[in-house]
Order: structure tokens, then C-alpha cells, then sequence
């Protein structure tokens, strides 16, 4: 009699195989002692490795594992951010030189009608005009009865000097491995 | 009394201000004040150290600006201007993220059991009220719950995503 495999009792207990071959092969360990008691083993086996505690690694290996894989090509960083730099000053351009580059072309094509009015253009350009002289004459709102704090323009230099090495160290300190040592 | 009375109707209509814009953080960026308000409850003095000296950094910058751009003119003035108004603009969203955050962990220490919305409406009312409490309100605990607060939001975009 030809036993039954290995392969084929683990296929059985993890309810893999098909109505036909589950059918064949409880007809076989219905007549197999052997098998039978094998089935059972293994049976006995899985049960006892289902009751085993999860067993937790003392390191994370993710970011070992990570770092090793290969790093996807990546443009470097100075020009990731001067392309958007790049695109906002062109923009910037346009918007300014389109309404007087319009109007020199319709000037000197005389009898050439356009068919189209860049006035809202204008418009948009006397906005952005009015926002500029708004922010160029900003001032701080005063509080009733707060006349300031007088200090001179070094104080004012040293402090911003004193701040931002302080800025530098405690963010470099505080900010460091923290992608790591999260809470 | 009638100096009083006008106070505390002022600080009322700035309680409820405050819970409708915390509520509208609260629905719009629930991600963020979440994991903000988990790394508050967990590195408080990590966040707070890092809230002040990024406080105290940007607002000796925006002080600067503001001072240069007074006495320069023209474009220099507008180019001046600009990048202090930002940068204020940013801290002050930066530290309204930071306070929802807290008023959120108040709430969650208080009412567990209440709705979320309630949750938000109550964290915001104790934290205003008790803010509003002479010298120890003003200075103390709005300080201290800022400085966390806005370092706990910062820490947010450094650290990992929180673990289920």
C-alpha cells in the first residue's frame, strides 16, 4: 500500500485540497493505521506550536533591513526645491510682462484686431499692485496704554544672534532620533 | 463692575471662538491633533522645551524683521514685511494646533465618556477660563500649555506614525 505524504497530511490539515482528494484521502486513513497515527503527530505537532507565546525580537531589524534595500533614484534636494522656485519666479514674470508685451504687439500691428481684452489681466496686476503698497505700509497695531519695549538695534542683532544659535542646538538635541526613540 | 462684566463677556465670546475653531481643526486635521496630542501626554517636557525655544527663536525673528522693515522703504519694506508677516501668521496656526491638542487631552482626562464634539467644547472652556485667571493664568499655565503644546505639533512631522 502506497502511505500517504507528508505534503499531501499537511495539505489536508490546512483544509487546502480539493472535495475529491480530502475524500480519497480520508478513505485512506480510514484503512492506514500508519498514516493515521502520522496525521495524528502532526496533529499533536501544530497543536503544540499554536500555544507557543509570540516570541519578540530584541532589536527592530526594519531599519537595518530597510536602509539595505536599494534607494529608489532621487533627484538631490537643491534642485527638488529650486524647480518649484524656478516655476513660481517664471509665473511671477508672465504675470507681470504679458499686459506690456500685449500692448507693445497691438501697437505696432496697428489694424490687427486680437478678438480677445487682457483688461482683467490688468485688473488682476492692479491687485497685486495694491497688495504691495497694503504690506509696504504695514504697521504693527498699537495696544492702548503699551508704549514698547526700547532696546537698540544691537541688542535687537545680539539677541536674534543668541536666539538662533539656541535654536540650532536645542532643535538639533531635542528633534534628534526621533524618528527612533518615538514615545 | 460694569469693567467686570464687560471682561467676562469679552472672555465668553472668545471661549466659544476658540471651541468653534478647535472643533473645525478637530474635524478637518484629526490625524495631526491626534498624534500631536499623543506626544503631548507622552514627552510633555521634550514638547515643551522645544515649543519655547521655537517660540522664542521666531518671535526675535518676526521682531527683527519688523524692525528693519521700518526703517527701510520701497520694495525693501514690502520684501521686509512679507516673510515676518508669514512667519507670525504660521506660529499663530501653529500654537492654535497646539492649544486644540491640549484642550483635547484636558477634555479626555475630565468627560472619557462624552461625545467628541462635547469633549472639544469643554477642553476649550476649562483651558480659556483657566487661562484668563490673573498673572498664574497669563502667565503660567497659557505659557506652559503653548510651549507644549506647539512643541508637541512640531515633534508631530518628526516622529513615526503612531503604532495601533
Amino acid at each position: 500500500m502506497k502511505h500517504l505524504t507528508d505534503d499531501a497530511i499537511n495539505e489536508y490539515l490546512d483544509h487546502e485540497l480539493a472535495e475529491f482528494d480530502r475524500s480519497s484521502l480520508e478513505l485512506h486513513l480510514a484503512e492506514c493505521a500508519e498514516c493515521t497515527s502520522h496525521l495524528e503527530v502532526l496533529q499533536e505537532v501544530f497543536a503544540q506550536l499554536s500555544k507557543l507565546p509570540e516570541a519578540s525580537l530584541s532589536h527592530d531589524l526594519s531599519s537595518g533591513i530597510l536602509r539595505s534595500l536599494p534607494q529608489p533614484h532621487a533627484l538631490p534636494p537643491l534642485i527638488r526645491l529650486a524647480a518649484p522656485f524656478q516655476a513660481v519666479l517664471a509665473l511671477l514674470g508672465l504675470a507681470i510682462t504679458i499686459p506690456y508685451a500685449y500692448e507693445k504687439i497691438a501697437s505696432s500691428m496697428t489694424g490687427i484686431e486680437f478678438g480677445f481684452s487682457l483688461q482683467p489681466w490688468f485688473d488682476l496686476q492692479m491687485m497685486g499692485l495694491n497688495w504691495w503698497i497694503v504690506i509696504k505700509d504695514f504697521h504693527l497695531p498699537a495696544l492702548p496704554g503699551f508704549t514698547g519695549f526700547e532696546f537698540s538695534d544691537q541688542i535687537l542683532y545680539l539677541g536674534l544672534l543668541a536666539c538662533s544659535i539656541a535654536w540650532f542646538i536645542g532643535n538639533g538635541m531635542l528633534l534628534k532620533d526621533t524618528r527612533r526613540n518615538h514615545p | 463692575m460694569n469693567e467686570i462684566g464687560r471682561m467676562f463677556f469679552l472672555l465668553i465670546v472668545l471661549t466659544v471662538s476658540l471651541a468653534g475653531y478647535f472643533l473645525v481643526l478637530n474635524a478637518l486635521f484629526a490625524h495631526r491633533l491626534a498624534k500631536s496630542q499623543h506626544i503631548f501626554e507622552q514627552s510633555r517636557a521634550r514638547s515643551f522645551l522645544l515649543g519655547l525655544i521655537n517660540l522664542l527663536f521666531f518671535a526675535v525673528l518676526v521682531v527683527a524683521l519688523f524692525s528693519m522693515a521700518e526703517r527701510a522703504s520701497g520694495a525693501v519694506k514690502t520684501l521686509l514685511t512679507l516673510p515676518a508677516l508669514l512667519i507670525a501668521g504660521a506660529m499663530t496656526a501653529s500654537l492654535g494646533f497646539g492649544w486644540a491638542a491640549v484642550a483635547n487631552v484636558i477634555a479626555g482626562r475630565f468627560f472619557p465618556q462624552s461625545p467628541s464634539w462635547m469633549k472639544v467644547v469643554m477642553g476649550t472652556v476649562i483651558l480659556a477660563f483657566g487661562g484668563a485667571l490673573p498673572f498664574a493664568g497669563w502667565f503660567l499655565l497659557l505659557p506652559y500649555t503653548g510651549f507644549a503644546g506647539l512643541g508637541a505639533f512640531i515633534l508631530g512631522f518628526f516622529q513615526k506614525e503612531l503604532k495601533e
